[in-house]
């Protein structure tokens, strides 16, 4: 019987999604590399193992597949809708002083660099291990901790700044 | 006193539980001797937390159209997989005008069909449409009739919308089954005189109008119909040999 991931697949729906807007930031964008990244899963359901973590399968294919799109956004030169994204981004240069509220952290973790913010959310946001992380970036595990250590600190600093 | 100094490494695998049990016993001396030891691991702790909080308390919900074409892909692989390899009958296979399995396989071809009705339709009823294709006088029809033709059942409105080989050889009809409740699409696949097999069924808001298998309506049958690699429809003659040679 082949491996049926459904059911897993329909669970880990929200976490990619969230895991794919911290990706690339654009909705629409998102939800296509959602989907590409579901279908990818299912023709190929054997290449995740039973008993070991599937979102974190399902993170390294959908981050597979962006770089994958990047590429090609290379060539083609598609644009990031950005604008639709003002819930995350937030309204910029707003000289508030004073509480730190959510805006001012989601807007720090925006101006990270796109290779620490990723580890972010996987570590932070999703709770993986760093080995797990490490799997879905592909690098050596130093490699997920100095970017992860930078971007804590970056986004302290940042927020501190608020 | 010698000052060991710890990497921001070394304090945030601390922070976060991921650190030698050894290494960590010498994070937690530096921290009671030096303040900013502990301010430090203190940070990554709280740094943690805004992520968490700040992108993590409130995962958006899941678009609804995304949501329904994952789903529709699940149910296309997942069901499809049954019959992408038809010689291996991973599951017992609904048997129309055969002698034996006729109650296994209306909860075969069920399960997935409950599901599906369940998931789109809410109070539709998908098992009698299942059972209704199960009727032995159907599979007389399967066996006879040409594509394009309707015939009365028990049921319903019985369509033959195409006959088809796929690519592992198998011969395979299309058939829509037309019912107050609905109208449900299916395929059925074997040898005809002998027995045929469901091996897809769905229920479908009809499109109408394209009777090719790979009609612009039902991307679930469509997807199905790939899988399957089913060829160009046989039409007239081609169809009737295709039919007479199981004889």
């Amino acid at each position: 019987m082949a491996t049926t991931i459904g059911p897993e697949l329909v669970a880990v729906l929200p976490r990619l999604r969230r895991y794919a807007l911290a990706l690339c930031r654009s909705p629409v964008q998102a939800d296509d590399l959602v989907q590409s990244a579901c279908v990818r899963a299912l023709t190929n359901p054997d290449g995740w193992t039973p008993g070991t973590r599937f979102d974190a399968w399902m993170f390294r294919i959908l981050r597979n597949h962006w770089i994958d799109g990047l590429r090609k956004a290379r060539v083609e030169g598609i644009s990031e809708d950005l604008d639709a994204r003002d819930d995350l981004v937030g309204d910029s240069g707003d000289a508030a002083m004073g509480k730190l509220d959510l805006e001012d952290v989601k807007r720090a973790i925006d101006q990270l660099p796109a290779d620490q913010r990723d580890v972010l959310v996987l570590v932070c946001v999703e709770d993986l291990a760093y080995r797990e992380a490490a799997e879905v970036l592909g690098v050596p595990i130093g490699t997920v901790m100095s970017r992860l250590a930078r971007a804590r600190k970056r986004l302290i600093e940042l927020t501190n700044a608020a | 006193m010698a000052q060991v100094h710890f990497s921001d490494e070394t304090l945030m695998a601390y922070a976060d539980g991921e650190i030698e049990e050894s290494v960590g016993r010498s994070v937690e001396e530096a921290m009671e001797r030096d303040p900013a030891v502990a301010r430090r691991v203190a940070a990554f702790q709280r740094s943690r937390r805004l992520a968490k909080t700040a992108l993590g308390s409130h995962a958006e919900p899941v678009p609804a159209a995304l949501k329904a074409a994952v789903e529709a892909e699940i149910r296309a692989r997942e069901s499809g997989s049954v019959v992408a390899f038809p010689t291996l009958r991973r599951r017992l296979p609904a048997v129309i005008g055969g002698l034996a399995a006729l109650a296994a396989s209306v909860v075969v071809v069920s399960v997935f069909f409950d599901d599906y009705v369940a998931r789109e339709n809410g109070a539709v009823a998908g098992g009698p449409m299942v059972a209704a294709l199960a009727d032995p006088a159907v599979g007389d029809i399967l066996d006879r009739a040409a594509s394009g033709t309707t015939a009365k059942t028990r049921s319903g409105d019985l369509r033959l919308v195409s006959t088809f080989m796929t690519g592992a050889g198998s011969l395979c009809r299309e058939l829509t089954l037309t019912q107050p409740a609905g109208e449900t699409q299916a395929i059925a696949c074997g040898t005809p005189g002998t027995e045929w097999t469901i091996t897809f069924a769905t229920l479908e808001t009809s499109g109408g109008g394209d009777y090719e298998p790979a009609g612009a309506d039902g991307s679930l049958l469509d997807a199905y119909l790939a899988e399957l690699g089913a060829e160009a429809p046989l039409t007239g003659e081609a169809e009737a040999k295709a039919l007479a040679g199981g004889k």
